[in-house]
């Protein structure tokens, strides 16, 4: 049977189908239009697969953007989904970090489950839009930053967390003459100081995982690890994890429908396209 | 059967302006928390209690900065854009600095007299007391100044009875609400409790009444659904219950303060009228903003969860509270301890966007739900 499981994140939408295994995995910007994006994603994942959208037993949507999946039969939280992923992967993890793209999360899991999670929604310090704001500041490639931070012999610490004024304390800091892998890896530290603090109130031990779009970047990871004073570990395609997640709990509810001898209520599958500009 | 309850909620100039024309009793704004509203009602006033709205803050930022509390925030906002005509008083409590400082803007700001029921902080019975007995004669000399009318022994007695049945009768819908989870919506539970803070007390019994009796007939519904404990201080903005419904989640008890906080008092004795409102604004219920180290809310609140059967707890916080604030880290831990989950998620109240939060009571009611 194969499930599938759509994460349709504030800045991108991801979709995977799987049976055991992984068998197709699409990423693509979420942009405006939500519905349109999920079914784009998903057409092109049934593409890959060479499946129908009827073939799919059971679809779970997750992400800021999930009740906005018309193909959708369940919707949970991308805490959920993030901790299921995390636990496939990774079966001795006990916390979770997600860097999303406006948002971080942590989870601590208690074999496999959510035992505690704590969410930063408000503010874009210690979320990818952050790294996103500095990196187009400086001219910068985002999947650049962390690679060229690494270079780094002295940090230069960044007192501000807010993201307009820490980008107005990097130009300055550039002003200075200060070295760029310098300025980079305190941007670095100051985010992952933020994660560190944010985080302690769900007191993690054990492996760290990162998720999400911000475990791409190496610097962080390097941040993350400094701050936490021990190894982060990330899967091998963190940004997926959400909807990896997300297949897998559909799995999960059907395995568990069927062992009451039950089958679970399945929503409308459109993938027409749908816009709301005309 | 809420309907009548929106009517109220949802045109609460209207209805306030109405009740004062029917009543012909001045409108005395009531500021957070525990202010005794049968002293209003036996100096013959129309009480009216403020716990903030969802104004847009603009002109109250000139007095009030923007990380302090925002229900005195919009209040301060309601008067300064004249939303408040009706009102021609206002009664303070001093249960935190800022409500303390508000009153004070108020007297600067605006020619509307105000009255404050300074509380004590002393622990001596004789200091509290003769301290508490100038507090009341003044709050009471100045409610008859705004009104014209005297306070007596009768006027008092029958304002006691009169408040007394409003929080009987409130406490029966918590009671229909824990017994009968699923049977009254969350928003309407708040809904109706929220109505309260603007009717004239003989009005707003007289609904709780027929409501009561229409409740008292239906059966539970049937059906699984996550039971929680809220607690906080001010249970708006009201438009996340529907969030709760929808999620299937049934709050069956709260530990606000303008919700069980406030209905959970006896009658306001008035014998003793300096001892009456001591019992009455400590008891039966601990408070962040008061200091009382008999009542401690850390059992107080492990025991109200097991008790009404709750799977978790959630801290609704109302920004910018520091009492509440302060209050919160302890109370969480203490309850995981316990066994019992708790988060919590921040509000303020002219927020309209509620994706953030739908997310973070999902996640909840994922986790204890395994």
């Amino acid at each position: 049977m194969l499930f599938a499981g759509v994460d349709l994140g504030s800045t991108t939408a991801k979709v995977v189908i799987m049976e055991k295994d992984v068998l197709a995995s699409i990423l693509g910007p979420t942009g405006a239009e939500h519905r349109r994006t999920a079914n784009k994603v998903m057409t092109e994942a049934l593409d890959q697969v060479g499946a129908a959208i009827d073939d799919i037993e059971y679809v779970v949507a997750t992400g800021y953007g999930r009740i906005n999946v018309p193909f959708a039969d369940k919707q949970i939280t991308e805490i959920s989904c993030h901790a299921r992923g995390v636990h496939w992967s990774f079966p001795s993890a006990t916390a979770v970090i997600d860097i999303g793209g406006q948002d971080s999360k942590g989870m601590r899991l208690n074999k496999g489950k959510v035992a505690d999670f704590v969410m930063n929604d408000k503010c874009a310090a210690g979320t990818g839009r952050f790294l996103e704001v500095i990196s187009e500041a400086l001219g910068l490639k985002v999947e650049d930053i962390g690679p060229i931070s690494l270079k780094s012999q002295n940090i230069i610490k960044i007192s501000n967390v807010c993201t307009v004024f820490a980008e107005q304390e990097v130009v300055a800091k550039l002003a200075e003459g200060a070295k760029l892998e310098d300025i980079l890896a305190g941007l670095h530290d100051a985010i992952a100081s933020r994660i560190n603090a944010m985080f302690s109130r769900l007191k993690m031990q054990g492996d760290i995982v990162v998720t999400g779009g911000g475990a791409l970047n190496t610097g962080l990871l390097k941040a993350l690890e400094e701050k936490f004073a021990q190894p982060v570990f990330t899967p091998s395609s963190p940004q997926f994890a959400g909807a990896i997640g997300a297949a897998l709990l559909a799995s999960d509810l059907t395995g568990q429908a069927a062992a009451k001898g039950k089958t679970l209520k399945k929503g409308h599958r459109r993938l027409e396209e749908v816009t709301f500009f005309t | 059967m809420f309907e009548p309850f929106y009517e109220v909620v949802f045109n609460v100039s209207k209805n306030i302006t109405e009740n004062k024309t029917a009543l012909g009793r001045p409108v005395i704004g009531v500021m957070p928390a525990f202010f005794p509203m049968e002293l209003i009602d036996a100096a013959g006033g129309y009480p009216v209690q403020l716990w903030g709205n969802n104004l847009s803050l603009g002109k109250s930022d000139a007095y009030l900065q923007a990380f302090s509390c925002s229900v005195a925030r919009s209040v301060l906002e309601l008067e300064l854009i004249e939303g408040a005509r009706m009102v021609e008083g206002y009664a303070f409590t001093s249960i935190c600095d800022t409500l303390i400082n508000l009153r004070e803007l108020y007297r600067r700001l605006f020619p509307k007299p105000t009255v404050e029921l300074s509380i004590p902080i002393t622990r001596t019975d004789e200091a509290r007391r003769i301290y508490l007995k100038s507090v009341i004669a003044s709050v009471i000399s100045g409610l008859e100044d705004i009104t014209g009318t005297k306070v007596t022994s009768e006027s008092l007695t029958k304002a006691s009875s009169l408040h007394a049945r409003t929080r009987e009768l409130q406490r029966q819908l918590y009671y229909i609400r824990a017994e009968k989870s699923g049977l009254i919506k969350n928003y309407d539970f708040y809904v109706t409790i929220k109505a309260g803070f603007f009717l004239p007390r003989s009005v707003y019994n007289q609904m709780l009444e027929d409501l009561l009796e229409k409740l008292d007939k239906l059966p539970q519904p049937k059906g699984k659904r996550t039971k929680i404990v809220l607690s906080g201080m001010v249970f708006d903005p009201i438009e996340i219950y529907k969030i709760f419904d929808d999620l299937n989640i049934d709050i069956v008890d709260d530990d606000f303060a303008n919700g069980w906080r406030t209905v959970s008092k006896g009658p306001l004795e008035v014998a003793d009228i300096v001892e009456g409102v001591t019992s009455y604004v400590f008891n039966p219920a601990p408070c962040c903003c008061l200091y009382n180290p008999d009542n401690d809310r850390h059992p107080y609140l492990v025991d109200k969860a097991k008790k009404a059967g709750a799977e978790g707890v959630l801290f609704w916080y109302i920004k910018f509270c520091e009492p509440d604030a302060f209050d919160r880290p302890q109370l969480i831990q203490r309850l995981k301890d316990e066994g019992i989950p708790a988060s919590f998620f921040d509000v303020e109240l002219s927020m309209t966007n509620f994706d953030a939060i739908k997310t973070r009571i999902d996640a909840f009611s994922e986790m204890i739900k395994g």
